[in-house]
Parts: C-alpha cells; structure tokens; sequence
C-alpha cells in the first residue's frame, strides 16, 4: 500500500504527538479486536485460528511425533506460510525463524517434551496465514500461543527410564487421559504460584517506534511510517528473549533512543500479563464449550 | 555416501579415529580469556576495496570470524518510479560440512540478512538516489557457528557492510558500527563482556546492537537480545555498554578510512 | 479499558434445516446487546431471502414452470432482490442493461442486487462487487502510475481511471496552453500515492474512467486522512463535501473513499474568477498545514465511527455520520470506537437519527 506524502506526514505528526493519536484513536497499548477460537482441527495435538479486525486470518496447527532426542537438535519445527507469497520468502522464513528459535530456547518446554531418556516428543507447529494488512508477527504470535495452549499430548504409560534397555514408548488409548502441554493457571489463586513446572508459551508482541512513542500492534499505516519495528517476547511472567529490532516496512527508517527502548520495555511488562490471560480465557471457555456438548 | 565418495583419494581403514591433540597447558578454556578481557574488544583487521569489480567492498576478520562483503550500486531499476533507493542485502555461508543441514544454514543467512538491514538501512541517505537499488553482498569466508557466538558475527557482519558501503562512497548519515555483550550472572553476580567469544550460558543474557555513534539522540539502529528474565536494569546496562563498545569500533574505523586514504594519497604521489 | 478486546467466533454450519436463521446471525453479531439493529438493517435482506426461498420451493415443484415467475414474479412481489441466474422477465419488452444476460429471449440476473427500472431500461445493481464510475461523479482517487501525458488513478473500479494531464489545473492559471516541459515534470504536480478528488468526466467503451480535476473544489488532497468504504454504503447527493462539526470536512467520494481533513478556511466553492489568482503551485503542494489536537482527535473519532457504520452495512451521509458522531462522544477515549459491541451501538444510533429525521 501506497500513501502519499501528505497522508504520511499527517500521521507522523498525530503519532509524534504526545499525547499520540492513532489513525483509529486506539491507545498505544490497545491492540485491535480479535476473534479466537482453539481447537479447530480435529487431527492436530493443538490448533487456533485467529481473525483480526483488520481482516488479517491466521491458523495454526500443532503436531507432535516421537523421535530420539539425540536424533534432532531442535525438538520444536516452525513452519510459517503465507498465502500469496512462496514459500521461500523472506518474510514467511523470517518468522519461521524468530519463533523456531524463541520456542527452542525455552528450557521448561523442553523439559515438557521429554518423555524417557532415550524419546523425546517433536513438535511441528505449522502456520498459515490466510490473509494479513500489516506485518503478521504479532497475529501469528497470538494464534500460535493459542495453540499451545490448547496442545495435548497423550498419556505415557510405558517407563520412563528406558537407559539401560531401549524401549518404544507405549500411550495411553484414551485421549481424555491426555496431558495438556501448558499448565492453565484456572483460578487467580493458582496463577499466583509459580512453581518451576508452571509454563506457558512465549508470546512476542510487535511494536512500531514513532518518535518517542511506541504502539502496540501496528497497522501498515502505522508501520509505514514508524522509525523501526520493534519486538518483546512475554514469557511466564517476565520479559526474554527475543528482544529485537525490525524491518516493518518503514518508508523513512531512523535509530531510536534508549528511553524509547525502556518504553518499549515497561508497556510490555504493562500489558504482556493482560494479553496473555485474556486469550488463557479463551481457550478455558473453548475447553468448557467442547466439555459440555459430550 | 559411496556415490559422493572422492575416488582421488587414498581413503584411511574404516576403523581410524582423528588425531586428538593435547590441550595446551596455557590456554584453559575460552572462558578464562573473555574474564582477562571484558570491556575491551578483540583485536581487528580489516581492509577496503578487495574486490575489483564491485563499487565497493570490504573485508574484515576478528579471530576466526572471517567476512567478506561488497556492495553493488546504486544501479537504476527496471519498472516502476521509486522515491527512493531499494537496499537489497543478501548474506552467504560457507558450506557447513556434511551433517549441518541446509534447512539450518538458510535461517542462519536470513538472521544475519535480517539483522544488517535493519542496522544499516537507517544510516544511508537513501532519498539521494531514487528509482536505484544497492545491493549488498556479504559472505560469510570462515566463522564457527555451533561453539562460538553468533551475536559477535553478527555486528562484524554490520560492520563490514558499513565499511563496505563508506567504500562505496554511498551518501550515509552516519557510519554505523555494531558491538556484541554479554552479561553474564551467576551466583557471584553480574559481570560483562564486550565481543563474547563464546555462547551464553543458560542464566546469561547476550546480545548485538547497532549505532550511529555520530548521532547523540535516537542512534540505536538494531538490536537483537537473547535470554530469559530481563530486567529493565538489565537493558540499560546492555545498550550502554554496546554503546560504549560500538564507540570504540568506530573510534577504530575513522582511523583506518583516514589511513587507506592517506595511503593511497601517497601511492599516488609517489607515482607521479 | 482492555488491552485486547477477544471475541469467539459464531459456529456457522452449512445445511438445509436452519441454515438461513444462522447465517443472519452470524452477520448481525451479538443480536442481544443491540435490540433493533439486526432487524432495521436485514429487514430487506430478509425478505429477499424469503422470496428467494419461495422460488426455490416453486423450482422443486416443477423446474419448467416460469409462468409463476414471469413479468417479476415474486421477485416483486417481496422486494426486487435477485441472486445471479434468476429469471427476471420474459417480456421481450424490456431493454437489458448492467447487471443482466438473455437466454432465449428471457432476462436473467447476472448478479446479486435489485432491479432497477429507468423508462424501458432494466438493470441489476449489485449489492457487492467494484465501483462503476458514472459520469458527474464527485470520486476520490489515488495515483498509480504517471504515464505519458496522462496518470492513471486507483478509484477503486475495475479499472483504473485517466487523468489527462489537459484535464487538470496547472499553475499559472487555467487558459494556459500545456507545453512540453509540463509533460516532463508531471511528477511534480502529482506523482506515484498522491491522493486526489476529480470528477468522472467521460467514460471509455471499455467501461474506464476519465477524470478531470478542473475547478478548485477538486484536486490534490491534504490536511487529512482517507477511510474507505464499500462503493455501494454512498448515495449520490446534490454535494459531497460536507462540513462537520469540531472543525473537520469531509469529502464523501462516490467509489467509497471517503477524506476527512481539516476544515479549511476559504468556502469550497471559489469563483471561477478567483481560480486564476489562487492557482499557484502550492494547489500541488505536499506539505500540511498546522492541525491542532483536537481536530487530529475528532478527525481519528469520524474515522472510526465510519467504520462503525460500515461495519453494520449502513450507508454513509452527512445526518447518519453526524448521529453517531454525537453517540461516540459518551466514550470518552475514542479508542473504544473499534470494538464490535460499540460499533453496533452507533450504526443504530446512526440509523435511528435518520429516521427520525425524515
């Protein structure tokens, strides 16, 4: 999308603004409305689909395989397509990349998916994003927590300790005796513990830096005109890696100041914990829903 | 892996192993050395204008972080009117032996891609040249990316092309340097490196950022953290400290622009 | 107010047996937050729909049976909505415009809307689909592409439309003869982006636009930002420029581009005698004046309460626009514009002061 120089100007000088004004008066730290449903593919360990206001759709679909853990150094595999764009495009391969590496450094979700000594569970959390305005790290970051969330895997009823004699690992038949892969904090009394097996998946906010001020969730407007992009990941309750700069597509790219990155970091710290229960609730309200139609 | 055997060699029995040699008594571990040396950086050697056919380029070497690159342009564009010029950056690896897979190689490239073009784009006075592109090439001669750290490739990856495109005598605001840290904490608390030359451990936070050293306000071009549980005190420390690194890298970079050109002064009066 | 605002999809299945009662429920949204809405809006919808459900009950009985169907049948008989394929006519009388095809000397629909009927002429006007320029009309448009002598101009049709370089005001006045160097500096009155409003001056055979921007109300637009719409949500009226209350105009574009800017001090409409003294090079120019908060405010609040009525499938007018701007004004932070459940509020605030209106 193009804009003339006019329409860019005029935003820049809304967004530079302080207080800021955003091209849909959002506030800095409100993201666009969404819809998020869980559990829509049936064949999948854990799935979501997520449609954005803007008319940006995404699906993810979560698939775990047993495989020896010392047959692969990667136990998570990201795949991110976009529709209309091929497969070996820099933007799909970026993300692809970003979130193979956030999810894989993650020691507890390792931990998660080990299974004996000698098996571990391998993840394939493949992304289709259907349609996108603006850049869809945030929706697919959204879409694939929600997934996560929603994975489960099924129940091992063989040893665990296979060290001395290798031994296929052998599951449960019922699938309502499967684990879920993440622990859902169900009460606020629960989510105030934190116990070390407490998880939830990272969730990587997008942000676009214009001037001093920094916006959540950017519209291609917004990106167009922002100095940088900017990306903080939200993991169990504190930040972490990655914390990154990003090409958005700005038409007028700029540095930006370290106050700004403080910004950046304390609006994360502000909402991260928001974002990430408000979606928890959907999929509890999804797990509640398919509960009670049996 | 009979097919790709190479038939011109004398191939060894089956059955040997490598020649192992005994660690030197003097160096025990990388660890040891980055604590003798924390904020400084490793000593580097670079040299423009090594490749004759591009507009200009660089090469750049820190231990055994090898690199190359050159830049192409500006050159016009087919098609459609642009306001501006298009920056195109494209890195190579080495091929990484057989059992690194080329899924892996592939993302590594787009990392570094990814990273310098963010870096760099913000220092170039790209409305200078519209409807033109400028392409960047940088390769990747020789690095060890399992047991050496990845954010310290990344800046000299920003910084070659940075001296590749002040080569090139491209219109740039600011020559921009990068400059990889690591904070290392452990129970005897915080400490920092400049230019790691080894991986973070599980409790440290590494990373690279990216400057215009020339510029007081906004000057953080790009920036890449890893590691789990960042404080904000924790980011101040990190860009300070990058910051005050990169400042060293481009106190550095002016000295050598100044003495290239100096040289080649001399080169040609001396020929007269 | 939340950070994110999450809504869970309405199931929607497929199937014979209550298909239609869901799908009006999966466009009306939340039916039971807003009483009225659902009903004001799909009143038509519905009944189309009910005619259309009739017909198909007439073609199971008897597949062949067109006399139940003939003049406009029940068609007409409801409303005169009609899906793509359905029998309109046999009376050969009738002249077939847009939106129609003939098989054996009967008139079909070839889309999705209602029949129209001028004199002898019978046309469908879809309910969806692109804008279809009509000559006067007031658009707004974007430049793709500047060609030789001519720019072509996004205006949201199937095509895009021309804007002859003769047809536009250069500086210098208007009688000015157009030499060479204005071809070779074309860029520098509107170049690739560029936002303009023009009017639809001639159509081609092949159904593109040719646009002129020859009078001061038109021309290069600045001090603002654009909304679009779907083309068919905006009535041609008498005048599309309007001024709205808190200080912003607004030009409604006939092809649903709508510019919401700041008002501007001259009155639009500026004497033909003026026109040469005012038209200097700064009519092209890129650079906006002063625009206070406040109007930055109001112009963000217009925008989103257009989606609001947008998003409910309300025409856009100057009473409508104006009632739902009065009904933002209880959310304090204009931000909270952009959710389903507030959007829904204003189109039938919207709705309900139009009607009282008339």
């Amino acid at each position: 999308m193009k804009y003339s120089p006019a329409e860019l100007s005029y935003l820049k000088e809304s967004l530079k603004a302080s207080p800021p004004i955003r091209p849909d008066a959002r506030l800095e730290t409100q993201l666009r409305p969404i819809e998020a449903i869980s559990n829509i593919l049936p064949t999948a360990n854990g799935s979501a689909r997520i449609r954005a206001s803007d008319g940006g759709e995404c699906i993810v679909g979560v698939k775990a395989k047993v495989v020896p853990t010392s047959s692969t150094s990667e136990l998570i595999n990201v795949d991110v397509e976009i529709s209309g764009l091929k497969e070996n495009n820099s933007l799909a391969s970026t993300l692809s990349s970003i979130f193979q590496s956030t999810l894989n450094s993650s020691q507890s979700l390792r931990q998660r998916l080990k299974l004996t000594s000698r098996f571990s569970f391998k993840l394939f959390i493949d992304v289709l994003v259907l349609s996108n305005q603006s850049h869809p790290l945030g929706l697919v970051s959204l879409t694939i927590y929600l997934a996560l969330l929603s994975t489960k895997l099924p129940l091992l009823t063989s040893s665990t300790d296979d060290s001395k004699a290798e031994e296929v690992p052998v599951f449960h038949d019922d699938w309502d005796q499967a684990r879920p892969l993440c622990d859902i904090p169900v009460t606020q009394s629960d989510s105030s513990k934190k116990s070390d097996s407490h998880w939830t998946p990272p969730l990587i906010l997008l942000m676009a830096v214009v001037g001093e001020n920094i916006f959540i969730d950017p519209t291609n407007a917004e990106e167009q005109v922002a100095s940088t992009g900017l990306f903080i990941s939200w993991s169990n309750g504190s930040i972490s890696a990655p914390l990154r700069t990003l090409d958005i597509g700005s038409t007028d790219p700029q540095g930006i100041s370290s106050t700004v990155l403080s910004k950046a970091y304390s609006i994360v710290e502000q909402c991260g914990q928001e974002i990430s229960d408000s979606l928890t609730a959907v999929y509890v309200q999804d797990e509640d829903a398919s509960s009670s139609d049996f | 892996m009979s097919v790709l055997q190479d038939r011109r060699r004398v191939l060894p029995p089956v059955d040997t192993i490598p020649l192992q040699f005994k660690e030197d008594e003097g160096s025990s571990g990388s660890k040891e050395t980055t604590i003798a040396r924390t904020r400084t950086i490793r000593p580097i050697f670079i040299k423009q204008s090594v490749v004759a056919n591009a507009s200009g380029s660089a090469y750049l070497e820190v231990e055994d972080i090898k690199l190359q690159c050159s830049v192409y342009g500006p050159k016009p564009i087919r098609g459609s009117f642009t306001q501006q010029a298009d920056l195109l950056v494209e890195a190579k690896l080495p091929s990484l032996g057989q059992d690194a897979s080329n899924d892996k190689s592939a993302s590594i490239e787009k990392d570094i891609t990814s990273f310098v073009q963010t870096s760099i784009t913000p220092g170039i006075i790209l409305t200078q040249y519209p409807k033109s592109c400028i392409n960047i090439m940088i390769t990747v001669i020789s690095a060890d990316l399992e047991n050496r750290n990845f954010k310290s490739l990344l800046a000299a990856a920003t910084n070659v092309a940075s001296l590749a495109l002040v080569d090139a005598g491209i219109a740039l605001y600011d020559i921009v340097t990068s400059a990889s840290v690591l904070l290392s904490r452990n129970e005897n608390g915080e400490s920092l490196y400049f230019d790691p030359e080894t991986p973070r451990e599980s409790e440290d936070i590494e990373g690279v950022l990216s400057f215009m050293t020339g510029q007081d306000e906004s000057n953080i071009v790009g920036m890449w953290l890893d590691g789990e549980n960042i404080t904000s005190k924790n980011l101040t420390t990190l860009t300070e400290s990058a910051k005050e690194a990169a400042c060293q890298i481009r106190t550095l970079f002016n000295g050598v622009i100044l003495q290239e050109f100096h040289d080649k002064e001399q080169e040609a009066s001396n020929s007269k | 107010m939340p950070v994110i605002a999450i809504s869970r999809p309405e199931t929607v299945y497929g199937g014979v047996s209550g298909g239609n009662r869901k799908l009006k429920r999966a466009n009306g949204g939340d039916e039971e937050d807003v009483d009225g809405v659902d009903e004001l809006e799909y009143e038509d919808a519905d009944s189309g729909s009910d005619a259309e459900m009739r017909d198909l009950d007439d073609d199971d009985g008897d597949a062949n049976d067109n006399d139940k169907r003939s003049g406009f049948g029940s068609s007409t008989k409801g409303s005169s909505l009609v899906t793509p394929g359905e029998l309109i006519t046999e009376d050969t009388m009738w002249m077939r415009g847009h939106g129609t095809f003939s098989q054996d000397e009967k008139t079909f629909s070839s889309v999705a809307g209602t029949i129209t009927r001028v004199n002898k002429l019978l046309s469908v006007t879809p309910l969806r689909g692109r804008y279809q320029p009509v000559i006067g009309d007031h658009v707004i448009g974007r430049i793709t592409e500047v060609g030789n002598k001519r720019w072509k101009v996004d205006i949201g049709g199937n095509q895009d439309a021309a804007l002859l370089l003769g047809s536009v005001n250069l500086p210098g006045g208007v009688l000015r003869r157009k030499s060479e160097s204005d071809e070779l500096q074309m860029r520098q009155f509107l170049k690739e982006g560029d936002l303009l409003n023009a009017e639809v001056q001639a159509l081609f055979s092949d159904g593109g636009a040719s646009l002129h921007t020859r009078s001061l109300r038109y021309g290069k637009l600045r001090n603002g930002m654009l909304v679009q719409v779907p083309s068919s949500l905006i009535i041609r009226l008498r005048t599309q420029l309007y001024r709205l209350p808190g200080g912003v105009d607004m030009i409604l574009g006939i092809n649903g581009y709508i510019w919401l800017s700041k008002s501007s001090k001259v009155a639009a409409d500026v004497s033909i005698t003026r026109l040469e003294e005012t038209s200097g090079l700064e009519i092209y120019s890129d650079t906006n004046e002063e625009i206070n908060t406040s109007t930055r405010e109001n112009i963000a609040r217009y925008a989103n309460c257009i989606r609001a009525l947008a998003f409910k499938e309300v025409g856009v007018n100057e009473t409508r626009l104006i009632a739902a701007y009065e009904a933002s004004l209880a959310y304090a932070s204009a931000g909270d514009l952009i959710e389903d459940e507030v959007k829904a509020i204003l189109a039938a605030e919207a709705l309900a002061a139009d009607r009282s209106d008339e």
